[in-house]
């Protein structure tokens, strides 16, 4: 048996492990034959490495991305795709195409769990055995502004940006090299797109101090607090003031950069650096922050852990440990541990306090009727109504205009009023004469009115009926002549 | 104010903070800086804890989403199921508890679910999967009781017969002369709790209302503490019932 065997089995393993991860890709891009036909014309693998590279931008930033964003985002790359298959332009059939790729990547056929995969491995002594990895590739996130934001896996970052078999810190260390050397040599495209990796990686490490602090917390026995993890955080140290000491090495060379740059797009380039460094330089604060409470999170926990014992168990199905052992138990018993076990899943909730006020609005809140079975609305026939029912009859107006036409010689209303009366006119011909008359009061220049009113001073309407000034009434003909 | 007197104020204060559970810090700058304060000094952070332990209060997670507690069992803080929707009736309080592990039980079906991460987004959960889920229990349990004769009157009286006989015995749905959903129906049972969880800052509706989505905080409380607890209490009572 050769002595390489061992590196060789290690070197295939690795290696198949990576090619596995982008199965869920190949099945994707598999599926555009298959699809819908509206949907067939797009290209799923493009729209996936597209969203991943819109995730990769906008990780740890403070807009991060989401389902609305991502779809905005790719719709001028959609429409092309429409476009070239010679097809209109439609928003739900985006809509359609984004949520599949999404999907596909979430694993939502199976219900967003992790992607399976078995492969054929080799041990040291070259025995051939089968393994099963899992892995995700995207999953929806909560996130502080209190919305969902998709994230990439670290496999699919280290997919993406190819440095799979990279150690994370050797990867961001020679990152942040590597903009040192750009910036200083001039290439500032190159040198913005390194930082951008190289804050990525940042993000990548406090994740992985924080993953160790929860399985800590859920679990003390499932972290090596013996060996593995003092090492670690030792290492972090380390790391993190270097990473420290080499990102201020970073900004003030910008900012020496930014002084001297006249250039608006090279500004803006060296100006991204600047900041993306000052992101990295807070996420290590952060970072070290959390390595400060790493000890006494492990104390706790084991102290919690250790006395408790309950906490150290193995976690449960829920179906089958905890719902169906429930239901199959007598009711009184089952009544007794569910009123023990449920607080725990609602959380701490203050104590209602009584409100008298809300009291005295219940009970005077009218009993809601209890409406019949069947309710029949009958089909009225409509027809058209003018916008505004007339307050007098037609007939009517008619009539009184006349009697306005025929006016001989100047009058006063009230002598108006009386005449009409005398000729049995009703009281609506007299009350309608009356609102003629003050529509005309002061009538404007051009309006072309019949009659002519105006105030006659110091005089009252003598009538039982109306009460005010006195109104005399010319007919325009009359005035004219 | 001295010291100790204005950390004893600033705990509180972050205590009442985690205790509504939609404050969000994003939104509340002193909620901010309270958790920034919690994660940087180990005083704060000890004062914070010994008052919330007075308080009967376990802090399961603090963090940029927020600060989530638990209650103690005696806590005053904890409510329990008979307190839930005020119901007057046994069977309704039973109902309500197994409903309410039920919807847990579909947020995080596998052991594997509870280790995922509280900040990954679990699918969502509907009426009807609850509603699936129980059914199919009470399916099984019922085929597996079919050897056995029916419980005796005097077991029903003194409610010794299985809690999922409860459950079946109720309807899906059930219309009132009124055409509402009847309020003893299951369905509506399920519906009136996760309405009560979205209340309590555990669930979101979606947009079109037909589906119910677990907030962080939900997932962190079944995950961190609320799971592994119920399964303890279980096997007490299985060993219980085996001795």
């Amino acid at each position: 048996m050769s002595n390489d065997r061992p590196s060789w089995a290690t070197h295939l393993t690795e290696k198949t492990r990576v090619l596995l991860h982008i199965l869920p890709l190949i099945e994707l891009r598999q599926g555009d034959a298959r699809r819908d036909d509206a949907l067939r014309h797009y290209d799923a693998l493009a729209l996936a490495l597209r969203v991943f590279d819109l995730i990769v931008d906008h990780m740890g930033l403070e807009r991060e991305i989401d389902r609305p964003l991502i779809i905005r985002t790719l719709a001028p790359m959609l429409a092309a795709m429409d476009e070239a298959a010679g097809l209109a332009v439609d928003s739900k059939r985006h809509e359609a195409i984004v949520d599949r790729v999404l999907g596909a990547l979430r694993n939502d056929l199976d219900a967003r769990r992790p992607f399976v995969q078995s492969y054929q491995a080799f041990t040291d002594d070259g025995l051939a055995e089968r393994r099963s990895m899992q892995f995700r590739l995207v999953s929806d996130d909560f996130h502080a502004s209190g919305g969902t934001t998709l994230r990439l896996s670290n496999e699919a970052v280290n997919l993406f940006l190819r440095a799979l078999d990279l150690d994370i810190e050797d990867a961001q260390a020679a990152a942040e090299a590597v903009v040192q050397s750009q910036l200083a040599r001039g290439k500032f495209d190159e040198a913005a797109e390194s930082a951008r990796i190289a804050h990525l990686h940042s993000v990548q490490y406090k994740d992985k101090v924080e993953r160790i602090l929860r399985d800590t917390r859920r679990d003390v026995r499932r972290v090596d607090w013996k060996t593995e993890v003092p090492r670690l955080i030792d290492e972090a140290y380390d790391h993190i003031s270097n990473r420290l000491r080499a990102e201020e090495t970073i900004i003030q060379a910008a900012r020496a950069r930014l002084d001297m740059l006249p250039d608006e797009p090279t500004r803006a380039q060296v100006s991204r650096v600047h900041d993306l460094s000052q992101k990295c330089r807070l996420r290590h604060t952060e970072l070290h922050q959390r390595l400060m409470q790493a000890r006494s999170v492990f104390l706790e926990a084991h102290e919690r852990q250790a006395l408790a014992g309950r906490f150290t168990t193995a976690l449960p199905e829920l179906y089958a440990d905890v719902l169906r052992p429930l239901m199959a138990a007598n009711k009184a018993a089952a009544s007794d541990v569910l009123e023990r076990s449920v607080p725990a899943f609602v959380g701490a909730q203050p104590c209602a306090g009584t409100s008298l006020k809300s009291l005295v609005l219940w009970m005077l809140k009218p009993k809601r009727p209890s409406l019949a079975p069947d309710i029949l609305i009958e089909q009225s026939a409509l027809s058209e109504l003018a916008s505004e029912a007339p307050r007098f009859p037609e007939a009517l107006v008619k009539e009184v205009r006349e009697v306005i036409a025929a006016l001989a010689a100047p009058t006063t209303l009230s002598s108006l009023l009386a005449e009409m009366q005398a000729r049995g006119l009703s009281i609506e011909a007299r009350q309608l004469v009356t609102l003629i008359a003050l529509e005309h009061f002061a009538a404007d220049a051009s309006d072309e009115a019949a009659i002519e009113v105006a105030r006659a001073a110091g005089k009252a309407v003598v009538s039982e009926e109306f009460a005010g000034d006195e109104l005399e009434i010319s007919n325009r003909r009359e005035v004219a002549a | 104010m001295s010291d100790i007197g204005e950390q004893a104020y600033m705990a509180a204060r972050l205590i009442q903070f985690g205790l509504r559970p939609k404050a969000k810090p994003v939104q509340e700058p002193e909620y901010q800086q309270l958790i920034a304060r919690y994660l940087d000094q180990s005083d704060f952070r000890t004062m914070v804890k010994e008052t919330a332990t007075g308080l009967g209060l376990a802090i399961l997670e603090a963090g940029e989403l927020g600060l989530v507690l638990s209650p103690t069992e005696d806590s005053a803080f904890a409510v329990h199921p008979s307190l839930f929707l005020k119901r007057v009736n046994a069977d309704d309080r039973l109902l309500d508890g197994l409903v309410q592990m039920a919807i847990a039980a579909t947020v995080f079906p596998r052991a594997q679910d509870l280790e995922e991460p509280s900040l990954t987004v679990r699918p969502q959960v509907t009426i009807d999967e609850v509603e699936e889920a129980l059914r199919g229990l009470c399916q099984r349990l019922d085929e597996e009781a079919k050897d056995r004769p029916d419980p005796a009157m005097s077991e029903e009286v003194a409610g010794l017969y299985e809690a999922w006989r409860v459950y079946n015995g109720r309807s899906a749905a059930r219309e009132t002369p009124d055409r509402r959903q009847g309020a003893r129906a299951t369905r509506r049972i399920i519906q009136a709790n996760l309405d009560l969880l979205h209340d309590w800052g555990c669930f979101t509706r979606t947009a079109a209302g037909d589906a119910y989505q677990s907030t962080w905080r939900y997932q962190v409380l079944v995950k961190e503490l609320a799971a592994t607890a119920a399964h303890e209490h279980v096997r007490a009572l299985l060993e219980k019932e085996a001795a």
